[in-house]
């Protein structure tokens, strides 16, 4: 099922920043998101996460929308904010101990998968530390490990890739194929563009809050007549296409 | 250029202050503050008629509350901390601003003073047998010594150091000292006398002084941060002030008091909110001031309808106080996205106000039990105390946060 969007308009104010969206992102399905800055990015992920109304359209996630069903909605979807949002008074395990708690989680399983995370992004010596004090690519590796404990049906992934070393890049990019196997919808929006190509199945590029192309790569090259060009190219001709 | 800027700086510095004033002054609290006020007046004035002869150590007194009240209020200089890349430039024409910024200072402390020497007149006559005239050239006095008291903090701006900062303070509070004995065991007029020698004095060289120094920018931002930090604290504590983020320790020892929260999806804020709260200074460090404040107040006052009055205030004003601490982690975007109902949140914050001011209750209570002479006025005073609880927890704080 994983997420449908159908006419989405929506903004800060009555001035909509993004209009008429319209696209979805299937089960087991990685798809970039992709847009200069001020394109429309983050609003249109504000309102996938529920923090903004539509004004025209709908959001659905398994066929549900958060109007209607707002806890079962938020069970399915995990976000992964592009600036790291941590709790100052909380440790590393009691994050994660309050993510298990919030999404009601089986808690011995959670912890297995939280350990397999902390192992990975080299955090399991620092679960009774303020994660407020780390650096910020290792609070974005402690946003990454409580996201992915959810095992959820969605995952909202804000520029993973500015911030962590290529390591953690590498890693997170292999947890994101995991959970694609398992059968999670992957939406991430990027600018970091040869990793996006690399990483994600399908692409929407986002101009000045329109659509202005999507599918795979090869439909996109198709689209933009560049049989060969790679996601940059093709992003550098629909920004200067739209721009003239 | 300068006078312009400090204009600027005033305007947005006062429209702030309103800002807070308002929000300070709102209807409960009020109230609260003018019978609290009403309360002290009256045991003032009380304590006033038991005098019947001139006491020993009412001069004494005196002085030192002159000495308290010369010590309230800061040179205020609103500067930023942009200014020490923006106006690096114009480094030696900032002392026209800095001396427009210390006159300016000098208006609130002109003003508390006055409150200050006013509230102590009936004391001066009756307790120290002085004329009521004196009060004045002891305010006077007073002034003089604000006067000369902000030019140094000026001069610290330009040349700090441990050693000689110490120095000057200890030999200015020393020469405060003299001139306020002086005044009250000689003669006031002498006092008033030597406080203009030295204002004149500290004028000319502090003038002096400044031509040729070079301001120490981080001297100056710390400063005036910490001034203002001061100013948050007290307006935090009647409301919620956005740059005032108390600091967070471990206090590995209370994790005891946490393990009592199971961690079950019903008990997620019940679980944030106790770590916030027992971990972060900023709402404890709160409930722990009105709670030892309260206990004490309420250990010498020995009437039972005083003492009962009192203790309500402050079950109230702990309790309106941490109301704030409810939206603490409304910025954390999770906090939206867990999908856990609002009644769940809100249950959890209810449990946490009672349980706190249960505790600050029983205090209050086993204070009372030994300041109250009577165990019926005590049972009743509970009794009482309960309701209060009761209905703040059941009634008041449902109608805030819905608000």
């Amino acid at each position: 099922m994983g997420l449908e969007i159908t006419n989405l308009t929506g903004g800060y104010s009555r001035v909509p920043v993004i209009k008429d969206l319209n696209f979805t992102v299937p089960e087991a399905t990685i798809v970039g998101l992709i847009g200069l800055n001020g394109a429309g990015k983050s609003t249109t992920i504000k309102h996938i996460i529920g923090l903004l109304t539509p004004q025209k359209g709908e959001i659905r996630l398994n066929g549900l929308s958060l109007a209607e069903k707002p806890e079962a909605y938020r069970q399915a979807l995990a976000y992964v904010p592009e600036t790291p949002i941590l709790y100052q008074e909380l440790t590393l395990r009691e994050h994660i101990d309050l993510t298990i708690m919030a999404y009601d989680l089986n808690h011995d399983e959670a912890w297995q998968r939280a350990n397999q995370l902390l192992d990975k992004f080299r955090l399991s010596k620092r679960l009774d530390w303020f994660p407020a004090n780390f650096s910020k690519g290792m609070q974005q590796k402690v946003m990454i490990v409580c996201a992915f404990i959810t095992q959820a049906s969605l995952y909202i992934i804000d520029e993973p890739f500015t911030g962590l070393d290529p390591l953690a890049v590498r890693d997170l990019l292999q947890v994101i194929a995991a959970e694609k196997v398992r059968g999670a919808a992957v939406l991430m929006s990027t600018h970091v563009l040869a990793t996006a190509q690399q990483a994600a199945d399908q692409f929407i590029l986002l101009n000045q809050g329109k659509i202005t192309g999507q599918g795979s790569l090869v439909e996109l090259q198709t689209q933009y007549n560049l049989p060969t060009g790679n996601l940059d190219d093709i992003y550098f001709k629909m920004t200067d296409v739209a721009n003239s | 250029m300068m006078a312009k800027l400090w204009q600027q700086r005033l305007q947005n510095h006062q429209k702030e202050m309103l800002k807070y004033l308002r929000l300070v002054f709102n209807e409960f609290f009020m109230i609260a503050v003018f019978i609290l006020l009403g309360g002290l007046a009256y045991a003032y004035s009380n304590s006033l008629k038991t005098i019947t002869a001139p006491l020993w150590w009412a001069k004494g007194a005196i002085l030192v509350i002159l000495l308290v009240t010369l010590s309230l209020g800061h040179l205020a200089t609103l500067v930023e901390n942009a200014d020490t890349v923006f106006l690096l430039p114009k480094e030696t024409s900032f002392s026209e601003y800095l001396i427009r910024a210390r006159r300016y200072s000098l208006i609130l402390p002109v003003l508390l003073s006055l409150v200050i020497v006013g509230f102590l007149l009936p004391f001066l006559q009756v307790g120290a047998n002085l004329p009521v005239i004196s009060g004045l050239w002891l305010y006077l006095s007073l002034i003089g010594l604000k006067d000369s008291q902000l030019w140094l903090q000026l001069i610290e701006l330009y040349e700090r150091d441990g050693r000689t900062s110490r120095k000057r303070a200890i030999i200015f509070y020393g020469l405060a000292a003299i001139i306020f004995a002086v005044s009250l065991w000689i003669s006031p007029i002498l006092g008033v006398i030597l406080a203009l020698v030295l204002v004149f004095l500290v004028r000319f060289s502090a003038k002096r002084f400044l031509v040729g120094h070079i301001l120490q920018w981080s001297v100056c931002l710390t400063t005036e941060s910490s001034r203002m930090l001061q100013m948050y604290r007290i307006f935090n504590l009647f409301t919620d002030v956005p740059q005032l983020r108390g600091k967070v320790r471990r206090r590995r020892y209370l994790d005891v008091l946490l393990h009592f929260i199971r961690t079950q999806h019903e008990n997620t804020y019940e679980y944030l909110y106790w770590r916030g709260f027992l971990r972060g200074t900023e709402y404890s460090g709160l409930f722990i001031r009105l709670t030892v404040l309260g206990a004490i107040v309420l250990f010498f006052i020995k009437t039972w309808w005083l003492a009962l009055l009192i203790a309500a205030l402050f079950i109230y004003l702990t309790g309106a106080q941490i109301v704030p601490f409810y939206t603490t982690y409304e910025e954390i975007v999770f906090t939206h996205l867990y999908p856990i109902a609002n009644k769940i949140r809100l249950r959890a914050f209810k449990q946490l106000i009672a349980i706190l001011l249960v505790i600050e209750s029983v205090i209050f209570s086993l204070v009372l039990l030994i300041s109250l002479p009577t165990i019926t006025t005590w049972l009743v005073a509970t009794l009482v105390i309960v309701a209060i609880d009761f209905w703040f927890v059941q009634h008041y704080l449902k109608q805030k946060i819905a608000a």
